[in-house]
């Protein structure tokens, strides 16, 4: 017989046993190290006799049962006194919290006991135990330390012949929370409630409280501080890590006994002073982890829940196969890990719960119905009679869910709005029509959890939560025969009643998710109590996959990180490690970038890219959608550089980065991109030259960098480098060493290449900036002068898709009455190779010729490098070249 | 050779009252719980595998110790239940007498004597109380043996004097057998189908016992010790009603209860010479 076919059986006997898991000395009365003499103990720690240290206890079980008319032979040496078994049921936070804690009341019938098997001394006493007491007035006395002790109370059947088989037996664990009793009416009562009370407890929190506190004052500059009082260092605080000083300021630090190394203003803080006294806080960080793994973390560390209550395989299957995201935070105030987990259960929508009949912590997502085994329930032959109630729960509605992630600064309180960079809305604006509901329901989440370059996941979050409460969810209670007593809360089932109908008045069912069970008459009739469950179809990739999304919400720069997030946010595979756990073939992940978000490289770096695709395993499915108002931007070229050292020294202008590189290098890789935003390669770098001019009818030669490139967002390209001899030299000849620009010549506006502003992006200017010089040719010539300007290449420009090249020195001759005319442009000439040039120098066909050598300007970067390895959409694919692009002669 | 037609009432224990001997005892389940009444609280030998018959021996006292029944409440594993007694240690043991059950009512492993003579027989079944009545003895000593495949176990031992009622209950008797006291809860469905049923298995329904027209010196000299004893303790009840099973003997294994005290009936006088004694009893037949 197996339980599920005792439990059917008519005629089914009930019956109860509870197990109490109290401690017992392991040690001898009187024997070392145990020091007690005279009378014997009890073996408990109340009457210990005894140094405490030599108490050395292991749980014994005092078994009590039903007060049967026989007590089965197999669990014999049962007190059968056991009375009645209440429950206050738990319930499961269908919203993503912890819910409400189960309690179980046991109440038993005291009685006159002989003491074996509660005394181990019951033989020697003087005194007749069944004469002296009661079994419960005396167990109450020997175990004061009872809090927290495992009680399990198995339900179930004895056989048709009065057996006790422990397979038709159910445990359910529990945790004692008090003792009441012995009352007037001689009964006894073991008040116990389930494993997530450890959680209640204030000394549950994370981090870890710490003593320690400045020995002296330390300025904001200081990179030294010593803990206090001495030797708080080694027992209270690791090797290294990250502390919160005075509650305000978060600086890494390196400990070595009490000696503090500090690396201040960490975190988004800043460094400020803080006096002698302040407490020097360690932080918790958790850093691209899972939810289970957190959680887990949270409970066993911080809350002392023993790790034998977590089936942590299970957890991490449900994480594996549903939970692939990754979340990161730093606690720096010490928090409840009441608060911290029932945050982490809303953020991740997971629930979380005791299972007494496992007793396992049991961890689960909220998830579609498909996914689970949905048992069916009927008013025909589940139901039972004049049970069934069926009430609107309006609360529970939602119109909108905003999310706040992207939090700044972790010693700020986590619901203080102004400390999040980013809020997601997520909105169902039809029913907020006067037509449906006309109501506004805004449910609001603070996330320290979710960072922001994780958008896709407070998206997701908002969404998973507007799918469920859009709707006004109904509650159930009905109670069940014990024949269908394997349903338990956290389950879906189908509930089907004629009062539950349709349009047309045919029965509709529906899926509920039960929150909680509650014994209306133990091992034979349940109340149950559920919700209705609604959830969307899980979004699926083209392979059938359920896909994995990344949402990019904000502009990342890859080459000026704020935090981890944006660093990793060039490479798409270390964006997605980071945000997402374990990839599979036939995985697919789609990043999307929305309006106003996208990639750029602010400066140039060795050919990387804004964007790199990264690699990825063989099987998966990378998408990139780009939003319209998108952008990917490669970084700018750098100007051509004329070092002072000769051309054989000096630089061309940089070719521009490239705007994706889609990388199959390692792996074939399976993309897509549907641009319906530009994708543009960075512009070249501007061309550089050498000229001479005269100053002081001299000829010096003077060495024009190139223009940098036009950035983009903060991108600011950088110029070539220019040199002035500063002093009377010949021609500029290759290899010669000339001086740097001194000071005093920079009036004569000689610069750098100019370093061009940031762009907006998504626009484009109609060149790039150039370096300009005025060149005072032969001034104290003739009356009417022919002034030169001579600009080195213009750097190029971003592109509506792709990018421009570097442009080419231009000289303009201006024909000027003195230098400060601004005179008539008589001739334009463009330098696009190095050489002889004539260029007028008064009236009359006046001339003189000009060496002119020049470092060649760069090209503009690919807008997408390997756009063979990757399908092209989107209303921006065809004017997207495959190839550089090169300065516009 | 005795004979117990009537109904009667183990009462006076000397197995609680007088030493039990230093034996075989598992620990967990010392010879220490044959000292109450609790049926749940057992004795059970040590564990030796080579031993077949266990046993417990009572020490009376120089006085030696009245005794007319003996009773198992609640046990496992006796195949045969063999009480014999001696005045003295060097004595060899006096059976008194001798059971031997079957395990189907059919086959048998040996006799069943008493005094020599076959008793009746019964069927070993787990949890069936047993109680047998012999001719009054008085030893100093007496052994308790057990015989079985399997150690035993045993609730309650019970040796002493018994309860004789001098008339019989018909009429209106609640015979124990008859009368456990089930309560049953069944599960209906919305629609009105038969879901499932439990039960809970309660003991006995309180039951009466009057004995009318009995002599006052029958009450003095026999109800009211053993009413002295119910106020304080349980006592074994055997009813039997069959007659062709009280030969030579009784043993009973349907209508052998555990029974204890609800509350007495008033004792009256009906004249000069009977009167009526009763109450009421409720307990847990096997």
């Amino acid at each position: 017989m197996t339980l599920s076919v005792e439990r059917a059986r008519s005629g089914r006997e009930p019956f109860f046993v509870a197990e109490l898991y109290l401690p017992q000395c392991q040690r001898t009365f009187g024997v070392q190290p145990c020091t007690g003499t005279g009378e014997p103990c009890y073996k408990t720690l109340a009457s210990c006799k005894s140094v405490v240290s030599a108490y050395d206890p292991i749980d014994k079980a005092y078994v009590f049962c039903s007060a049967r008319q026989q007590v089965p032979f197999a669990i014999e040496g049962a007190v059968p006194c056991l009375d009645s078994v209440e429950q206050t049921p738990a319930r499961i936070g269908a919203s993503g919290t912890l819910g409400q804690r189960g309690v179980v009341s046991i109440t038993f019938n005291d009685l006159t006991h002989n003491d074996v098997g509660f005394d181990p001394h019951y033989a020697s006493r003087a005194y007749d135990p069944l004469s002296q007491g009661t079994l419960f007035g005396k167990l109450r006395a020997r175990h004061l330390y009872y809090s927290g002790r495992k009680l399990v109370v198995k339900i179930g059947y004895l056989t048709e012949g009065g057996e006790y088989l422990p397979e038709n037996f159910r445990s359910f664990t529990y945790f004692i929370e008090s003792f009441e009793g012995p009352d007037k009416n001689g009964k006894f009562k073991i008040l116990a409630k389930d494993l997530l009370k450890q959680l209640d407890s204030e000394r549950a929190q994370c981090p870890a409280p710490n003593v320690g506190r400045l020995k002296d004052a330390i300025t904001s500059a200081d990179t030294t501080a010593t803990l206090y009082p001495a030797g708080i260092g080694d027992a209270d605080y690791p090797t290294f890590g990250l502390m919160v000083l005075g509650g305000e300021e978060i600086v890494g630090f390196d400990r070595v006994g009490d000696a503090l190394t500090l690396y201040r203003a960490q975190q988004n803080t800043v460094a400020i002073d803080h006096d002698a006294d302040e407490l020097a806080q360690v932080c918790k960080e958790y850093t691209s982890q899972t939810v289970q793994n957190i959680i887990y973390s949270l409970l066993v560390d911080f809350a002392g829940v023993p790790a034998v209550y977590i089936n942590k395989a299970e957890w991490d299957a449900e994480q594996a196969a549903y939970l692939p995201r990754l979340y990161t935070s730093v606690l720096a105030v010490p928090t409840s890990v009441k608060t911290l987990v029932n945050e982490l259960l809303e953020q991740t929508a997971t629930l979380l719960w005791w299972d007494e009949e496992e007793a396992k912590l049991r961890f689960k997502s909220l998830r579609a119905l498909s996914d689970d085994a949905v048992a069916t329930l009927g008013e025909w032959s589940h139901v039972l009679r004049d049970t069934l109630d069926i009430k609107e729960d309006p609360a529970a509605r939602l119109t909108q869910v905003w999310v706040w992630y992207g939090a700044r600064d972790p010693t700020k309180a986590v619901d203080e709005k102004a400390n999040y960079k980013l809020r997601h809305v997520a909105s169902d604006p039809d029913a907020e029509q006067p037509m449906m509901y006309g109501d506004k329901r805004v449910k609001e989440i603070f996330s320290r959890w979710i960072t922001a370059g994780n958008a896709s996941a407070a998206i997701d979050l908002g969404d998973k939560y507007l799918a469920r409460y859009r709707r006004t969810p109904r509650i159930a209670s009905f109670s069940l025969d014990e024949k269908d007593g394997a349903i338990k809360p956290g389950d879906f089932v189908q509930l089907s009643s004629y009062r539950l109908q349709k349009f047309d008045g045919t029965s509709e069912p529906i899926n509920m998710q039960i929150l909680s069970r509650k014994f209306k008459k133990v091992a034979t009739q349940t109340d149950y109590t559920g919700t209705e469950f609604f959830y969307l179809v899980p979004q699926v990739g083209p392979s059938g996959n359920v896909e994995r999304s990344i949402i990019i919400a904000a502009p990342n720069d890859a080459m000026h990180p704020t935090d981890s997030q944006q660093r990793l946010a060039a490479n798409l595979r270390a964006l997605h490690d980071s945000i997402y756990a374990d990839l599979n073939a036939g995985d697919v992940v789609r990043f999307r970038v929305l309006s106003g978000a996208g990639f750029y490289r602010s400066t140039r770096n060795a050919r990387q890219p804004a964007l790199h695709t990264g690699a990825w395993p063989a099987g998966v499915k990378v998408f990139i959608d780009l939003d319209p108002g998108s952008f990917v931007a490669g970084a700018a070229g750098k100007g051509a550089i004329w070092n002072e050292y000769g051309v054989a020294n000096s630089l061309p202008g940089e070719d521009g980065g490239s705007g994706i590189w889609v990388d199959a290098s390692l792996t074939p890789l399976t993309c897509t991109i549907t641009a319906n935003a530009p994708i543009s390669g960075g512009a070249g770098g501007g061309a550089s030259l050498n000229t001479p001019f005269n100053r002081f009818n001299q000829d010096v030669a003077v060495y024009l960098g190139g223009g940098g490139a036009h950035g983009i967002l903060g991108g600011a390209s950088e110029g070539g480098l220019s040199f002035d001899p500063g002093a009377v030299l010949p021609w500029p000849q290759s290899g010669e060493t000339v001086a740097r620009i001194p000071a005093s010549i920079i009036g004569y506006n000689l610069e750098v290449g100019q370093t061009k502003p940031p762009n907006v992006p998504g626009t484009t200017v109609p060149y790039g900036s150039g370096y300009f010089f005025l060149n005072l040719y032969n001034f104290s010539g003739p009356a009417v002068q022919y002034l030169h300007t001579v600009s080195a290449g213009n750097g190029g420009i971003p592109g509506v898709a792709n990018g421009v090249g570097g442009g080419f020195p231009i000289i303009q001759t201006r024909r000027v009455a003195s230098i400060f005319d601004a005179g008539t442009v008589v001739q334009t000439l463009l330098i696009y190779s190095s050489g002889l040039y004539t260029l007028p120098i008064g009236d009359g066909g006046v001339t003189k010729q000009v060496q002119m050598v020049m470092r060649l300007p760069g090209k503009a970067g690919w807008a997408i490098y390997g756009k063979d390895f990757c399908t092209l959409e989107g209303s921006y694919a065809a004017a997207l070249r495959a190839e550089h692009y090169g300065p516009i002669i | 050779m005795a004979n117990f037609p009537h109904a009667w009432v183990g009462y006076d224990n000397l197995v609680m009252s007088r030493k039990i001997l230093p034996g075989t005892e598992d620990p967990a389940y010392p010879l220490a719980n044959l000292k109450n009444w609790y049926s749940w609280q057992r004795w059970k030998p040590g564990d030796d595998p080579s031993v077949v018959t266990w046993g417990v021996t009572i020490d009376c006292g120089v006085t030696g110790g009245i005794a007319d029944y003996a009773a198992v409440l609640s046990h496992s594993g006796i195949e045969t239940f063999v009480v014999a007694g001696k005045n003295n240690l060097s004595d060899p043991w006096t059976d008194i007498v001798q059971l031997v059950m079957s395990a189907n009512a059919a086959t048998y492993g040996g006799l069943y004597t008493y005094n020599g003579a076959q008793i009746y027989r019964s069927i070993k079944k787990t949890d069936k109380n047993i109680a047998v009545r012999f001719d009054q003895t008085n030893y100093r000593y007496y052994f308790f043996w057990f015989k079985g495949t399997v150690a035993p176990s045993v609730g309650v031992l019970a040796l002493g004097k018994a309860l004789d009622f001098p008339r019989g209950f018909y009429g209106g008797f609640i015979r124990p057998a008859w009368n456990k006291d089930v309560e049953t809860t069944n599960s209906i469905s919305e629609r009105g189908q038969f879901l499932g049923r439990s039960i809970v298995r309660s003991g006995n329904r309180p039951f009466v016992i009057t004995q009318t027209h009995v002599t006052h010196g029958w009450v003095d000299t026999y109800w009211q010790p053993f009413r002295e004893h119910a106020d304080l303790f349980p006592f074994v009840f055997v009813w039997e009603p069959n007659p062709v099973d009280l030969i030579n003997g009784t043993i009973n294994n349907t209508d052998v209860l555990q029974a204890w005290l609800r509350a007495w009936r008033p004792s009256t006088l009906k004249d000069k010479r009977f009167a009526e004694v009763g109450g009421e009893f409720e307990g847990a037949a096997s």
